[in-house]
């Protein structure tokens, strides 16, 4: 260890090169900074052992995502499945809830989160990687973007988010989400979904994925649409954009021309409730939509079951409250089984 | 702004360049190769985007490479003390550094968590402000800008956020 007046010439080193560190990447250094800057670090060693500190934290940094904050409707002890989980929150969690985990919770979390940040370090050597924010099944999150813009992803959904100065690009992996975007005049704001590319103008909309579909609903102002090739993504598209407006949504089949088509949006956004809204839907898509939601998938036993319509308001917050209306609604049982919830007829031998 | 226009910048900037990797790396010979290896990165460059600041974006390539150096020789003076046997330290407060097995990629990791706790500790403002900097690649003047405050502000905010990182990862050294 080092004498005193050591330690103080330590200490001046670190102050001076965390204020040079700051004003050569402020954005406005000149080359006469840099050189200035040469000339601290060849005066004493100590001037540049102390700069590394500072230059690995910066690097540290850099690897980081950032999460500017987040609204979850998760319960507390389904937190482990989100990636991007600020780790003050998690304490606050942990702390707020000491009897129900246990001590080895805090530990089991803090490995979770260590092997789920794994992703974040993808964007190394320096450049700003992208930030990963996913929902587990049943679950929906609100995540503010550092550009001021919200995403509201439903269940089952990743997005993946990069933002530098010149561009705000999300990535829409999986799921459904509604995004509100903060427009920019610099800065375009584009979403790739599997086959389409939707650029906003000022705007919110919602984009969902299904297998073999995309939708783009538009909620308020007007969107770009274009089709994006799934193989080479960076080409540009073959085809002009189609302009979206409020009320109007695109259908992209895989392989067929882009739809558009007017919407209801009280049924497009009423997931953002809570809710499921059907009208006259065939069984079967009713329980697709349901089984989005729900960790015990709903099987259909009798297979006449499929000529069913249903009509109604469904919860998605409550699986065993959401059968309860169905089955009521059809008169049609649910009988939980090991590999999910089995829907059949309601008979004489299973009527309660 | 134009690969050719980066190349020029690099071309006036060369021996300077030369010189900043020297200080950092105290060598010459290969302050000189880095700086030669950079100039193969700045001539593949696809320079898409309008850069404010060539000089800067090549000092900050720069530096990030010696970083890179510098963490090497770490790892090699590591290992070269384990099998010696010593295990006074010699190097330095960033010995934490090595990613090449398992242990040390635990202890990235670990820095990795001890930055995020120390930017979530953060007054929201300074770590807004830090965050739109060094994740979103704003200037200060942009984040002026975006947060509605004033230059010497942001500055402060950034000052402070890295004070506690890098007390942070000095608590993290073993």
């Amino acid at each position: 260890m080092g004498n005193e007046p050591n330690n103080k010439r330590a200490e001046k080193a670190k102050e001076d090169a965390l204020n040079w560190h700051v004003r050569l990447h402020s954005g406005s250094a000149s080359s006469d900074d840099w050189i200035a800057f040469t000339q601290w670090l060849e005066t004493d060693t100590a001037h540049n052992d102390a700069y590394d500190v500072i230059a690995l934290a910066w690097d540290d940094a850099g690897s980081l995502s950032a999460i500017v904050e987040t609204d979850e409707i998760d319960t507390p002890a389904q937190t482990n499945n989100i990636i991007a989980f600020p780790l003050h929150r998690l304490r606050k969690a942990i702390r707020a809830r000491p009897a129900a985990f246990g001590g080895g919770f805090g530990a089991a979390i803090a490995a979770t989160l260590l092997i789920l940040m794994a992703p974040v370090f993808i964007g190394q050597n320096g450049t700003p990687g992208e930030t990963l924010y996913t929902t587990g099944i049943g679950k929906q999150r609100t995540v503010t973007l550092a550009d001021g813009s919200t995403v509201m992803l439903n269940t089952g959904t990743a997005i993946a988010v990069s933002m530098d100065k010149n561009s705000r690009r999300i990535e829409l992996q999986k799921g459904e989400a509604s995004f509100t975007v903060k427009h920019e005049k610099e800065r375009s704001f584009m979403v790739a979904a599997n086959t389409l590319k939707v650029t906003d103008i000022g705007t919110r909309f919602i984009i969902r994925m299904d297998v073999g579909r995309t939708l783009v609903s538009v909620t308020e102002g007007i969107v770009e649409v274009e089709p994006l090739p799934l193989e080479n993504r960076t080409l540009p598209s073959p085809l002009p954009a189609l302009r979206l407006v409020e009320g109007q949504q695109a259908e992209h089949q895989f392989g067929a021309a882009i739809k558009v088509q007017p919407f209801d949006t009280t049924k497009v956004t009423a997931w953002q409730q809570g809710l499921l809204i059907f009208e006259n839907n065939g069984l079967t898509d009713v329980i697709a939509e349901l089984n989005r939601y729900f960790a015990k998938p709903i099987n259909m036993v009798d297979a006449d079951l499929a000529d069913l319509r249903f009509s109604g308001i469904l919860q998605i917050t409550d699986q065993d409250r959401a059968m309860r209306d169905l089955t009521a609604l059809l008169s049609l049982t649910a009988v939980e089984t090991e590999t999910g919830i089995a829907l059949q007829h309601t008979t004489s031998d299973n009527r309660q | 702004m134009s690969n050719e226009a980066l190349q020029t910048t690099y071309m006036e900037q060369r021996a300077n360049l030369c010189r900043f990797v020297a200080a950092r790396l105290r060598d010459e010979a290969i302050a000189e190769d880095l700086v030669q290896e950079l100039w193969v990165k700045v001539s593949k460059a696809k320079i898409t985007e309008t850069l404010d600041n060539p000089v800067s974006y090549l000092f900050t390539m720069a530096g990030r490479m010696a970083l890179d150096h510098i963490r090497q020789r770490q790892r090699r003076v590591r290992r070269d003390e384990k099998w010696t046997d010593e295990s006074t330290e010699k190097t330095g407060g960033f010995a934490t550094s090595n990613e090449e097995d398992g242990e040390t990629r635990l202890l990235r990791g670990e820095r990795i968590a001890r930055v995020r706790a120390a930017i979530d500790t953060l007054p929201p403002k300074a770590r807004k402000a830090f965050e739109l900097h060094r994740m979103q690649g704003l200037s200060h003047k942009q984040v002026a800008a975006e947060l509605g405050i004033s230059v010497s502000t942001v500055e402060k905010h950034i000052i402070r956020a890295m004070r506690e990182l890098t007390q942070i990862l000095r608590g993290a050294d073993p």
